[in-house]
């Protein structure tokens, strides 16, 4: 579907250096800290920015140096950019007056799109009276009104709060499994990158440092940085190796446990202490350091614990770490 | 919103409510009452032999309904909308350059382009002459003897090259500001070129393009200098009919028809701008933060980059630097400082000098300094006062109020401050209070922007450290405002050290500034000495505008 062959480019800051595929109908997220080059990505598969080397492929075709009107992509960007002088119908029709089709065909798509996004007669709506959801969902319709082979979102819910925050994001998988379209996600939040994805790519500094399935991002991160970065990480010594344990895989022994096979148990102390609703997360200082454990028991600070875990449900992380 | 921070109200009320009261004041005093002054007098003008207002109303009807007034009424709006279209026309590519591209003397064309904003109109009219005119440098290179000056392309010419840098500022930095995601939208729509610039570009622009225009127009609409130099008996603004009826004519009645049929008019343009401005701007989208179009370092279109400036040079440096060129070429035809020397050396020109201008020429620099000094001072510190005073009010009517003078007729003000105070005041007083008007609008609207744009959060944050109202001037306000009153106070004393009108209407040419030094040679067919005089006073001004020019140009600090 899309295929970045050794895509070089230079910025002042940083060099983007991207190598990486993505599968038609799949939902890939790019996920990294600010400057790591997720936009800059997007905007080249885009072709908004063109690379200094390499290729990029569309359904194996070059569009290297295709424009942007060429692409067949559809995009929406961070704040949406509707045009403020059109009405929303306007907006969402835009595309496809550009391609000519009958004022009918427009009409229809429009009223077709609008009922898709749950915006059903907003047509005639002045954009700059719509709220920040109903503004993405507006981007969103008028991005898939040319039936665009791929959907590119840069950071689409950033500036849209919590709550409907995730129900756009449900709909946007809802979206994307019945329109069976391709579409590549820019966040920096692992939470929506986890939650939607199938796929992730976290970016560092320009790099492509790790390209997998949601779970395996999690379980089995390439190195530290993706470790810590896509969720809470504890990293003990086991057999001469560090062991990643994610918090749900420690847990706070009861009186009088000890003693398994294959558990190993620390004397530690609770430093300090989030309720999270469902459950509570605490940081313990353990004679194998810092640990984060997730517990649904109400502890206080400064009680002393014992803290578990299975050293084989650890994931050996490889030497040579970068950070 | 309104968040007026509660300490300021409870200091700022009683003193604020005072300088707000003095200045409505001041303005009744100054403007409207000799406004007023001038109907009054002509109501009671006792010339047609029956009295008063009788008098009055047959003028009015007579005047109103005289052909020459419908070739006044057509003559000031033709050549207004023609020359605010044209320059918006010149100055789009011009601002499109400017909001695009990075190239080598791009600060110099944008400095260039704000030349002819701040010279004063009978420079221009010098220079117009100097390039255009009959004895002009196209008709000689060419041998030809084309009347391209004395006439309405003339006016439209001067006009054009007067405003569309102007233009050009206020199109480039509205397209500087357009958010490069909107063009890259339409793009990924499959849009392209022309496409996105008629159907997203274009309408974006529109109320940058429609207030350049309007501005433009009331400017071409309101010309004095100009018209009065170019327009011969046969054409008039109203501005310039007030003056020949009331200086010339000796008909005051007349000339107050034109001032009120002026008014009425200008007093129309601006509702009518201000709606569709308003109306225009509604559309706009706040899109948060926004990413302006990038600028490219990339070589322009070679074609593009020449035609346009080839065509800046003709149009902008062609007029200047034959001025220049010939302010120093004597009538041997040898370059020296021979006008130079007539114009300083008394008895060394063939005519008095003095006796044209009543004042020797260090005289006139010297008066020029010290009224513009005085008058841009004035309109300074009021300005300033009040934009402070009035930060966080969003009263339109205030705002409104203190725009009037832009559309009073200035010759209307300077007559009436004249009639009214001429027995009290002396005229030099009377042309630095009339000057106030000029500038004031102006300056008034880039000190409140300034003020309006410093972030109330800054200032709310300095009283809840427990700043007091005089620290936070002294530590945040003025520290932070210093670019915008630097600018302010620039045009403060550039636009009466340009001034024409009022120092010709209240001074009767006898308070001899610079422009009306200028203006008096041309009268008295010095030309040269005109262009040299001119060129003193570029050079006077020079520094000025490299003080405006450091502080103004938009985005100068953003990559």
């Amino acid at each position: 579907m899309i295929e970045f062959r050794s895509v070089r480019t230079r910025y002042p800051e940083f060099e983007l250096a991207v190598d990486f595929s993505i599968a038609e109908g799949e939902l890939v997220s790019i996920l990294g800290p600010s400057g790591s080059g997720k936009t800059t990505t997007l905007r080249l598969i885009a072709g908004f920015e063109q690379p200094q080397e390499g290729q990029i492929l569309i359904n194996g075709r070059d569009v290297t140096h295709l424009s942007p009107a060429d692409r067949q992509i559809g995009y929406v960007f961070q704040d949406y950019t509707l045009f403020p002088h059109m009405s929303v119908g306007d907006n969402v029709g835009y595309g496809l007056r550009i391609r000519r089709r009958p004022a009918a065909e427009v009409r229809a798509t429009v009223a077709e799109l609008l009922d898709l996004v749950e915006l059903p007669g907003y047509q005639d709506r002045n954009v700059a009276t719509l709220s920040g959801g109903e503004r993405q969902r507006v981007a969103i319709a008028r991005a898939l009104a040319t039936r665009p082979v791929l959907l590119l979102l840069d950071e689409p819910f950033s500036s849209i709060d919590e709550v409907l925050r995730r129900d756009l994001r449900d709909e946007i998988v809802r979206l994307q499994k019945r329109l069976g379209i391709t579409v590549v996600f820019v966040t920096h939040s692992r939470q929506e990158a986890l939650a939607i994805s199938d796929r992730v790519a976290v970016l560092q500094a320009g790099q492509v440092v790790q390209y997998a399935g949601v779970e395996e991002l999690y379980r089995q991160p390439r190195d530290r940085f993706v470790a810590e970065f896509v969720g809470d990480a504890n990293f003990v010594t086991g057999d001469g190796t560090q062991l990643l344990l994610r918090p749900e895989q420690l847990w706070i022994a009861g009186e009088g446990d000890g003693g398994d096979e294959g558990i190993v148990y620390l004397d530690a102390e609770i430093e300090m202490h989030q309720y999270l609703g469902s459950t509570h997360r605490y940081a313990c200082r353990s004679t194998a350091g810092r640990l984060i454990v997730m517990d649904p028991r109400r502890r206080s600070v400064g009680d002393t614990v014992t803290v578990a875990y299975r050293p084989a449900d650890g994931f050996p992380m490889t030497e040579g770490d970068p950070s | 919103m309104n968040h007026h921070a509660p300490v300021r109200a409870a200091s700022g009320g009683a003193d604020g409510r005072v300088l707000l009261v003095g200045l409505a004041g001041f303005f009744l005093l100054f403007m409207v009452a000799p406004v007023a002054t001038v109907f009054i007098r002509a109501a009671g003008h006792d010339a047609v032999g029956a009295g008063g207002l009788d008098a009055f109303w047959s003028a009015l009807t007579s005047i109103v309904t005289a052909p020459r007034t419908r070739s006044v009424i057509t003559f000031t709006v033709g050549q207004a909308s023609l020359s605010a279209a044209l320059a918006v026309a010149v100055a789009l590519p011009g601002a499109y350059l400017m909001a695009h591209y990075t190239f080598p003397g791009r600060r110099i064309i944008y400095s260039l382009s704000l030349l002819p904003f701040v010279l004063p109109t009978i420079i221009v009219v010098v220079a117009m002459i100097g390039f255009y005119g009959k004895n002009g440098l196209i008709n000689r290179l060419l041998g030809t003897d084309f009347n391209l000056v004395y006439n309405f392309r003339g006016i439209v010419l001067a006009h054009v090259f007067y405003n569309f840098s102007l233009a050009i500022r206020i199109i480039s930095t509205a397209w500087s500001g357009i958010d490069r995601r909107y063009r890259e939208s339409a793009e990924i729509l499959g849009d392209r070129g022309p496409g996105v610039f008629f159907r997203v570009t274009l309408p974006l622009l529109i109320p940058s393009i429609l207030s350049s225009f309007i501005l433009v127009f009331i400017y071409c609409f309101l010309s004095f200098g100009v018209v009065l130099v170019f327009g011969g008996v046969r054409f008039s603004t109203f501005e310039v009919a007030i003056y020949r009826e009331m200086f010339i004519n000796l008909d005051l009645p007349a000339a107050s028809v034109f001032a009120l049929l002026q008014m009425a008019f200008s007093g129309l343009f601006i509702l009518v701008s201000t709606g569709s401005l308003h109306r225009a701007r509604a559309g706009a989208v706040d899109t948060g933060q926004s990413l302006p179009p990038l600028r490219s370092a990339r070589p322009l279109p070679r074609a593009l980059l020449v035609l346009y400036t080839v065509t800046m040079l003709v149009f902008v440096l062609g007029p200047l630097t034959t001025m220049v060129v010939r302010a120093f070429t004597g009538s041997s035809g040898a370059l020296g400082l021979e006008n130079f020397r007539q114009l300083l050396v008394p008895g060394a020109a063939e005519r008095n000098v003095h006796s044209i201008l009543r004042s020797s020429v260090p005289g006139v620099v010297l008066r020029s300094i010290g009224l513009a000094t005085a008058s841009g001072t004035l309109t300074f510190a009021v300005a300033g006062l009040t934009a402070l005073r009035l930060r966080g009010s969003r009263s339109t009517w205030i705002d409104g109020a203190l725009q009037i003078p832009m559309g009073v007729s200035l010759v209307t003000v300077g007559l009436g401050l004249r009639l009214l105070w001429q027995d009290v005041l002396p005229p030099v007083i009377l042309i630095v209070l009339g000057q106030f008007f000029v500038a004031f609008p102006l300056v008034f609207r880039i000190v409140r922007t300034g003020v309006e744009e410093l972030s109330e959060r800054i200032v709310n944050a300095a009283e809840i450290l427990g700043a007091g109202r005089r620290r936070i001037l002294m530590d945040i306000e003025l520290p932070l405002l210093r670019r915008t009153f630097l600018n302010a106070y620039a045009y403060a004393l550039a636009l009466p050290f340009a001034d024409l009108t009022v120092a010709m209407t209240v001074g009767r040419g006898r308070v001899a500034t610079f422009p009306v030094a200028i203006y008096r040679l041309i009268g008295f067919r010095s030309f040269d000495l005109a262009l040299a005089l001119a060129v003193l006073y570029i050079a006077f001004c020079l520094v000025l505008f490299l003080v405006i020019d450091r502080t103004s140009l938009p985005g100068k600090d953003t990559p």
